[in-house]
């Protein structure tokens, strides 16, 4: 099925959802995780205790500042961090250990420089072995996708941040994870091409449906991209509001300055004001 | 009409000036052995006590057989040891990359002993092994492992945290990551690390030579030394660092091909081979 074909039985996803039809059941539940104190080594800020439920095919962002905890429950998700109490469970089963089945985007894209674009993808083949010459169409049409054809066989190195953000992303979907776990990829990027990634990340998702978790500090491209919000506060860290985003997709960059996407940037604004995060 | 000027002279003088900025080091070298050339003719300088340097190169070629014969024993001795280095380095790498506990063993461990005089610890491994081949192997060894594998372990403790946790995530095995992921991002910084130890293993050589030895340019010295053989003294000296020119341009070149220009090492950084 190429990427036309997904997008055309993803849209009917969305359509159910948008109908307000009960979503199928939740691919995360985390309930009251917590993760001790600060790792001096990975520099993991201490988290919960938290609960939260994102469900099959939604894209949920978790916002805040630095240092809030939201990375560390990414990783107890993805099973790289042991929770040190509570439960975590994906598609029902508990997280014991990593994850394999999902794809994961970092906010460093860890692109390896001896390999070509088109290599680093297929990478994700290699490390699950998995056949990469089967894979090698679907990442060719990844990196299509996200405008990257032409580069597919050139060196890294001379890719854009945004370009080499865009490869690692592609890497995270190519064997078709029901899961996307994101930290920050907007992290390493100006204003102009963290809002040009998270169109392409919008448009990856939407093709094929996924439950996605992104982790970041930036309001426009959370409300943006996800259905549902998690503002979270400053440690310790606690799940301050959910806010449901009720905006049609696809959603264009136009409507970044559009009243109803301004009016939920300004709602997480004011919670975060409240809290002291912003001045 | 000024700036013009000044344009075009900055072009008319622009390779001249590129050519100096890439083979300073070499032209500056040619201009202090001119110099000294030029001081040990005018001064009439004793060749006993410091040879000219066109003495010293008419001094290689007539005692050619002599400094090859024992020259290469040298060589020979200083190449295995660096190579054994660099063996012992890809294997604390590996441990590392199974064990961060062991990764930081390591490193505490290369820190500990490089406080110890390699100089003073070569008449051990001379007693231990004897004459031959293999107590002066051991000795170049023991003065460039710590170098090689305390950068080959800085390299691996600089990677970023999130690449293990990456890799972790894909459920790849430990053999799988080494050669996909590790091992062609260490080889860069090993080569570079064995490029930089050459001067060590070759002063490896050369002191166990010194200590005790009947063949090797470090026994050569020392006989040029107790004959009062200066010419042979500054030959053996020559060519030691001939071979150690000779064999850094030969990695250079390896990394060179291995690597193009896309991974070239960039002194403490990892970026070079992760983006």
């Amino acid at each position: 099925m190429d990427l036309v074909e997904e997008r055309e039985s993803a849209s009917g996803v969305r359509a159910k959802r948008s109908g307000e039809a009960p979503l199928p059941g939740a691919a995360i539940i985390a309930d009251r995780v917590c993760c001790g104190g600060t790792d001096r080594r990975s520099g993991l800020a201490a988290a919960g205790p938290l609960s939260l439920e994102i469900r099959e095919c939604e894209f949920a962002a978790l916002v805040g500042p630095a240092g809030c905890g939201s990375s560390t429950l990414l990783r107890m998700i993805a099973g790289l961090v042991p929770a040190s109490s509570g439960d975590i469970r994906v598609h029902g089963a508990a997280v014991r250990r990593p994850l394999d089945k999902i794809g994961l985007v970092f906010s460093k894209p860890l692109l390896l420089g001896w390999r070509s674009v088109l290599g680093n993808v297929l990478l994700a083949a290699e490390l699950r072995r998995m056949d990469a010459r089967a894979y090698g169409a679907r990442a060719r049409r990844l990196l299509a996708a996200v405008g990257l054809a032409e580069a597919a066989d050139a060196q890294v190195r001379t890719l854009g941040p945004a370009d080499r953000m865009r490869t690692a992303l592609c890497r995270a979907l190519l064997h078709e994870p029901a899961l996307l776990v994101m930290d920050d990829p907007f992290a390493p990027l100006d204003a102009l091409a963290a809002e040009d990634l998270a169109a392409d990340i919008q448009r990856l998702w939407l093709a094929r449906p996924l439950t996605a978790v992104l982790a970041t500090s930036r309001i426009a491209e959370a409300v943006f991209l996800s259905d549902r919000v998690f503002v979270m506060s400053p440690a310790p860290c606690r799940i301050l509001q959910v806010i449901s985003i009720d905006l049609h997709r696809p959603r264009r960059l136009d409507e970044l300055t559009a009243p109803g996407h301004a009016e939920y940037c300004a709602r997480i604004r004011t919670l975060f004001r409240a809290h002291g995060v912003l001045s | 009409m000024a700036y013009a000027y000044r344009q075009g002279a900055h072009e008319r003088s622009g390779r001249p000036a590129a050519f100096g900025r890439r083979h300073a080091g070499l032209l500056a070298a040619i201009a202090a052995l001119c110099a000294w050339e030029a001081a040990g003719r005018v001064f009439g300088v004793p060749t006993d006590l410091l040879p000219t340097p066109s003495r010293i190169v008419m001094e290689i070629w007539r005692r050619r057989t002599l400094l090859w014969s024992n020259g290469y024993l040298t060589f020979l001795a200083a190449t295995v040891g660096l190579l054994l280095a660099g063996v012992t380095a890809l294997l604390v790498g590996c441990a590392g990359i199974l064990s961060a506990k062991i990764l930081a063993m390591a490193d505490r461990m290369t820190r500990g002993a490089a406080m110890i005089p390699a100089a003073a610890a070569a008449p051990i491994l001379l007693v231990w092994l004897g004459f031959g081949m293999s107590s002066r192997t051991a000795v170049a060894w023991s003065f460039s492992v710590l170098f090689v594998v305390h950068g080959v372990s800085a390299a691996l403790r600089r990677t970023p945290a999130e690449l293990a946790e990456w890799l972790r995530a894909t459920g790849a095995g430990a053999f799988l990551r080494i050669r996909k992921v590790y091992g062609p991002g260490l080889l860069p910084f090993l080569l570079r690390d064995l490029r930089r130890a050459l001067p060590l293993a070759a002063s490896g050589a050369l002191t166990a030579e010194v200590i005790a030895a009947d063949e090797g340019l470090g026994h050569l010295m020392v006989r040029g030394a107790a004959a009062g053989d200066v010419c042979l003294l500054f030959a053996a000296l020559c060519l030691a660092m001939l071979f150690v020119a000779a064999a850094a341009a030969v990695i250079r070149l390896m990394e060179k091909l291995a690597f193009g220009r896309s991974l070239a090492v960039l002194p403490g950084a990892h970026a070079s081979v992760l983006w």
